[in-house]
């Protein structure tokens, strides 16, 4: 087994133009004018508006917040959240979405096997854990947001449910675009899901026939071949690429990152450099496209 | 006596090498310290944000020869949530590495460690916006990686530096200052010879104050006083120690404007057609 050993070297800076930005820390005055509402981040003491975040100062007409650059994740209704249960509890199941508190996915947010439609009983609350168990995986959509910030999902579509066999990424959550649809089937071979609370999931090709009658828990644990295997390794590298420099993650630019990196072997993806290239080969064509 | 059980002590009749040892020389009478410092100097400070990978933010701190790291874990939810609480809940632990004092550390946390931990965790309180993360708990873990004098100051900026670094939100940053009162002399910012030398012991004024600041609202949240202090001699530390706080506070902004640089994504105009869709004011 190859083993690939670097020394540390000092990051190279990207060459991007850098807009003046207003850059704040806790405690900074952002104005004394008292014409402005304040937003997130910000907060009044006397007849200042200081910032309670280090982060980018933004400005909408009258209202001024301050960007944090890296949060948790913070639910919005209609948002589709992939996470890991983490908890079988009364009636609820608790779900780890990269959030402040774990998500609560409800007992009668579910569809049941065979998609029938009655009153939960006691015996489904004891047969829970033959649905989903600690550590399981699921893609589901937000459906309400508690009073403490907390998430209540959703898996009433058959889209939705327990995942089965792929690999899951990481990503920070103000990576993923909010679009129309986060369920892609690319064209290279493989289906991605991409979270809005940045928990991406690669899998082989959906077939949209076998999950019809399944409700969303069969497991399908048939072997993967080998050629998919590696189509989704290197999107995995992929978008891990595309997260390092910053760049949006939607089906486009992923599917541009998997052309740019075809060139290289699977493994050398994970070499700094060569994940460079990549992201500023993806950079360069979203550039051109829009024009 | 909670200790680690698994280690296997020296044997009875063995002495450190440091009793044999020659003693540094104390400072000289001349006025300069020595490292040739004026009274009310700073050492040189070196503050870097983001320096552990895993963490959701982090601090490194260099005061002369004091090191300290910070690394910040949360808000996340709490383990065991005994009681129902609309505010979160802000843990610190602080520890000194077995390697960083003149004396070898234990590796497990000993009561003065838990004390210190206590000391940073007041300090940091008042700053950081609790009702912001209800029934969520922001980690803070302080590692003193070597001891050189002022290691309570140097952890209480550098865990605020970490906060700022994660997206917690405060109110201000805290930074932290010390002040060795030796007789008449008042040692600004003191190294660990200073701390522990016994010049002035027999004086009337004999010991060491250090003081946790939230710069920009101008307010204390940490007052430490170790030793025998006239109330004047007190005043005046305490005075020395705020005034050494507004000097650390403009080296932390800068570090915190840097890391925020640093992370700034990168402009692409596809995402400015798409941040101006309407989702503005939100990560």
């Amino acid at each position: 087994m190859a083993v690939h050993i670097t020394l540390p070297e000092s990051r190279k800076k990207s060459a991007v133009p850098d807009a003046p930005k207003h850059l704040v820390t806790p405690g900074d005055v952002i104005t004394t004018d008292t014409g402005y509402m304040r937003g997130h981040g910000t907060y009044m003491d006397d007849d200042k508006l200081k910032a309670s975040l280090a982060g980018v100062v933004e400005r909408v007409n009258k209202l001024i917040c301050v960007q944090p650059l890296k949060t948790r994740y913070n639910g919005e209704i209609g948002d589709v959240v992939v996470g890991r249960v983490t908890e079988v509890g009364q009636r609820r199941w608790r779900v780890d979405v990269n959030s402040r508190l774990d998500a609560v996915l409800m007992l009668s947010a579910v569809n049941l096997p065979g998609g029938e439609l009655r009153r939960r009983s006691a015996e489904d609350e004891l047969m829970m854990r033959e649905y989903l168990q600690e550590g399981d995986l699921i893609s589901a959509e937000v459906q309400a947001i508690f009073h403490d910030g907390a998430l209540s999902l959703h898996t009433r579509s058959l889209k939705y449910g327990k995942l089965s066999q792929g690999v899951m990424v990481q990503v920070s959550p103000s990576l993923v675009k909010r679009r129309k649809t986060h369920f892609h089937n690319l064209p290279c071979g493989a289906s991605v899901i991409l979270g809005n609370n940045g928990y991406v999931w690669v899998s082989p090709t959906i077939n949209d026939e076998k999950t019809e009658s399944s409700g969303g828990y069969e497991q399908d644990l048939e072997p993967v071949p080998s050629t998919d295997r590696e189509v989704i390794a290197r999107l995995r590298n992929c978008i891990l690429a595309l997260a390092t420099h910053k760049l949006l993650l939607y089906d486009t630019s992923v599917l541009y990152a998997y052309e740019a990196s075809r060139q290289h072997q699977v493994k050398d993806l994970l070499q700094p450099d060569i994940a460079e290239k990549v992201a500023d080969d993806t950079r360069q064509r979203l550039q051109m496209e829009s024009g | 006596m909670p200790g680690d059980s698994r280690r296997v002590p020296g044997p009875q009749d063995s002495r450190s090498p440091h009793w044999y040892g020659k003693q540094p020389p104390q400072h000289q009478e001349t006025g300069t310290r020595q490292d040739g410092r004026a009274d009310h100097d700073l050492r040189p400070v070196y503050l870097h944000a983001g320096v552990v990978s895993q963490a959701t933010g982090s601090a490194y701190i260099e005061l002369g020869q004091t090191k300290v790291i910070a690394a910040v874990y949360g808000p996340r939810e709490i383990a065991r949530r005994e009681e129902f609480t609309m505010k979160g809940r802000l843990c610190c632990e602080l520890k000194f590495a077995t390697f960083s004092c003149r004396r070898r550390r234990q590796h497990m946390q000993d009561n003065q460690e838990k004390d210190v931990s206590l000391i940073v965790l007041q300090a940091l309180e008042p700053a950081v916006c609790l009702d912001r993360f209800p029934k969520s708990q922001v980690d803070v873990y302080i590692t003193v990686l070597q001891d050189d004098g002022s290691a309570l100051a140097a952890a209480i900026t550098c865990a605020a530096a970490g906060l700022a670094d994660a997206g917690v939100m405060m109110y201000d940053v805290v930074t932290g200052c010390s002040v060795r009162q030796c007789g008449d002399r008042q040692l600004l910012d003191p190294s660990s010879s200073e701390e522990s030398s016994q010049e002035g012991e027999n004086a009337e004024d004999h010991g060491m104050v250090t003081v946790g600041l939230l710069p920009s609202l101008n307010q204390v949240s940490a007052l430490v006083l170790d030793g025998h202090l006239q109330q004047q001699t007190a005043v005046q530390a305490v005075k020395t120690c705020i005034s050494g706080c507004q000097g650390i506070y403009p080296i932390l902004k800068d570090c915190l404007v840097t890391s925020t640089r640093r992370k700034v994504p990168a402009v692409d105009p596809t995402s400015i057609r798409a941040s101006t869709d309407g989702q503005n004011g939100r990560t």
